[in-house]
């Protein structure tokens, strides 16, 4: 083993000095390379994270929830409607939840006002997300003033702020209490936003979901697996802007598999040439070939994947801000918990490294079985 | 990851069905709770209003309908 | 010792420009001693070198090295052996610009997998034997014209070949400097080297340190 790790050694070590003397090339293809491996690995952890934090946190989230429709959009639901879905077998209890939107004039953000099933700070008080105490600069103490229905000013005070590190799922909740709440938007206690459902046996969801359509028609039910699948299939790669990226990065890995493809310059043949004279053999030369296009590849590859994860999960991903947050104020910050898929990873690779070393050896192969004796000619 | 559980531990309390993702509307916000006819409010080729429509595909359960048994028969 | 028995070198057998380099060459090329093939440009003198080195396969007859039979050894082991057993010295000097003289006298024995830090000390005592030590890490389009042949002379000797084939290479030197090679040929030679050369400069086929000339001409030998 020995002297073929030597020999490796010493043919890299050749091919390094060569890639230094065309610095200048070398450089900007590195640095291309580079740029798009962090992109693309960037997307890559971003959106596996997130999907995989939704896939945990949101396990929580109620068994059914139960939204009526009227003319095809989501109206109040009446608080007559919770008794014959208590009463459907399999449904342990149910409760009607109260939650709405609110837009704030002052920062042009939308907030989510909602009424928890334990509200201890009781009416005049609220407890805002993160998000908000940033924008409004309001903290614990201090007053918040919203414009009810009618006109009417009420006046609530912030009792406690949501830890910045929940900020993805509550940058801008306000936490209210119930009479603060319909006395806001005008809503009587007949009516509620939707009613939430516990079921006994969490595998029925589904089965029980359909008996809510028969017992009460214009009632729409959400099952929590739905949920969680719709957030298996957010930033999906078949979405617009992530297809554009994906497209973007072929295109510049074909436009370097070209420039590697169209053949050797006449220096470069002349070179191997001399090598071929001086006793290296056609699998020596290609061995040389291999390692130029390892080299650049494997630097790319690994620098790229290093400073991506740097981006995503130490910088909270500064620069994916303007496409993601597009008109809304509140924008968390993406504080992600590292998760990575290995096999999305393994595909970076094999998509960048492969084709990149086989565009570097291939067109060579010609050139490096030329006789050796060709430069005395 | 204390973080994760943190998080967990809220979405049980407060109920949560959605990530804070993109607050600009409504549909974007909530996206589990989006009904029936917003995502498609518009005509199928319109331009989208806000850059998360490129991100985020209309919630799973918008293409099942539960439908009734008395209506099948 | 080199046997050369009834070679024939033929290029673009069959083709319209078909050409014969060398025809029915003969000799024996003796060890520890210093030959000249002599000719004019044509005469088959680089593509009897580039046969005798074990650069090229002859079209026809047998080659034999130290007593055994070399001709039709697969690639591999044909370079193996001129890897052991040759050192090359080319006409126009075939240095890697941009790359340093240390670099360039190791490359012929990156194949071989000796342990690096090994090898570039013996690629360094080489350049010192030649006063290149100063040079060693320069560039060598930075190098002067003799400096440069020294390197190339250093380079052939890194695998410490027994034979040294030098094909025209006074060709681009000047007068000093031609005789300057030969004293280093010489030298080579008293260390027990065996010396090929083809030339048609006279400072080099009637130097007395020649022990024997091969004279050429249109691929056939017409004095020994």
């Amino acid at each position: 083993m020995g002297p073929w790790i030597e020999k490796q050694r010493n043919i890299l070590d050749f091919t390094l000095a060569s890639l230094l003397r065309r610095k200048g090339k070398n450089a900007a293809l590195l640095l291309v390379y580079t740029f798009i491996v962090f992109v693309l690995a960037s997307v890559m952890f971003f959106t596996h994270s997130i999907k995989k934090e939704a896939g945990l946190v949101l396990q929580g989230s109620p068994d059914i929830i139960v939204q009526r429709t009227v003319a095809g959009r989501h109206d109040l639901i009446p608080a007559s409607y919770l008794g014959p879905l208590t009463k459907i077998r399999g449904v342990a209890s149910g409760r009607i939840r109260l939650w709405g939107y609110y837009f704030d004039p002052i920062t042009g953000a939308n907030y989510t006002l909602l009424v928890p099933e334990d509200f201890s700070a009781g009416a005049g008080a609220a407890i805002v997300g993160s998000g908000i105490s940033k924008s409004r600069l309001a903290s614990e103490g201090d007053v918040i003033v919203l414009r009810a229905h009618n006109g009417e000013s009420l006046v609530l005070t912030i009792k406690g702020v949501l830890s910045e590190k929940s900020e993805l799922i509550s940058a801008d909740l306000v936490l209210i209490s119930e009479p603060d709440f319909r006395k806001l938007f005008g809503i009587s206690k007949g009516h509620g936003t939707d009613i939430v459902l516990t079921v006994r046996n969490k595998k029925e969801l589904s089965t029980i979901a359909l008996k809510i359509t028969e017992a009460l028609p214009d009632a729409r039910p959400i099952i929590r697996d739905e949920i969680l699948r719709t957030y298996e299939s957010v930033f999906n790669w078949r979405g617009g802007i992530i297809t554009v990226l994906l497209a973007g990065a072929v295109f510049a890995f074909i436009i370097f598999a070209w420039d590697k493809a169209t053949g050797l310059s006449a220096e470069e043949r002349k070179e191997i040439g001399i090598l071929k004279a001086v006793g290296w053999e056609t699998s020596d030369v290609l061995l040389m070939k291999f390692w130029e296009g390892a080299a650049l590849s494997l630097s790319a590859f690994l620098t790229g994947t290093a400073l991506a994860y740097l981006h995503v999960f130490f910088a909270s991903s500064p620069l994916f801000g303007p496409a993601l947050k597009g008109w809304s104020v509140l924008y968390p910050e993406f504080r992600l918990t590292p998760f990575i898929d290995p096999v999305q990873i393994a595909t970076l690779f094999f998509l960048t490294v492969v084709p990149y070393t086989t565009a570097t050896i291939v067109p060579s192969w010609r050139a490096a079985t030329v006789d050796p004796d060709s430069v005395m000619r | 990851m204390p973080s994760i559980m943190e998080k967990g531990r809220m979405v049980k309390a407060l109920e949560l069905t959605d990530l804070c993702l993109f607050t600009e509307a409504r549909y974007t916000r909530h996206i589990t709770q989006a009904d029936l006819n917003t995502p498609f409010q518009d005509h199928p080729m319109s331009l989208e209003h806000f850059p998360s429509g490129s991100f985020i595909m209309p919630p799973e359960n918008i293409f099942r309908a539960y439908v009734p048994q008395q209506a099948r028969k | 010792m080199i046997r050369l028995r009834g070679i024939r070198k033929v290029f673009n057998a069959g083709k319209p420009n078909e050409f014969t380099a060398v025809d029915s060459v003969s000799l024996v090329v003796e060890a520890k001693k210093v030959t000249v093939l002599k000719g004019p440009s044509g005469s088959g003198k680089t593509t009897l070198l580039s046969i005798m080195g074990c650069m090229a396969r002859p079209t026809a007859g047998r080659i034999e090295l130290e007593g055994k039979e070399i001709t039709s050894l697969p690639e591999r082991f044909l370079t193996d052996i001129r890897r052991d057993n040759f050192g090359f010295i080319f006409q126009s000097l075939n240095l890697i610009t941009g790359v340093t003289a240390l670099e360039n006298v190791m490359l012929p024995a990156y194949p071989v997998g000796e342990k690096h830090s090994l090898l570039r000390q013996r690629a360094l005592d080489l350049l010192g034997l030649f006063n290149l030590t100063q040079k060693a890490l320069s560039k060598v389009e930075w190098l002067s014209g003799g400096e440069a042949q020294r390197v190339a002379i250093a380079r052939a000797l890194i695998n410490d070949p027994s034979v040294i084939i030098a094909d025209e290479p006074t060709a681009h030197l000047d007068t000093k400097l031609s005789i300057e090679f030969m004293e280093n040929m010489e030298s080579l030679r008293n260390k027990g080297k065996t010396i090929i050369i083809a030339s048609h400069d006279p400072i080099v086929f009637d130097s007395e340190i020649v022990e024997r000339t091969v004279e050429l001409r249109d691929g056939k030998v017409i004095g020994k």
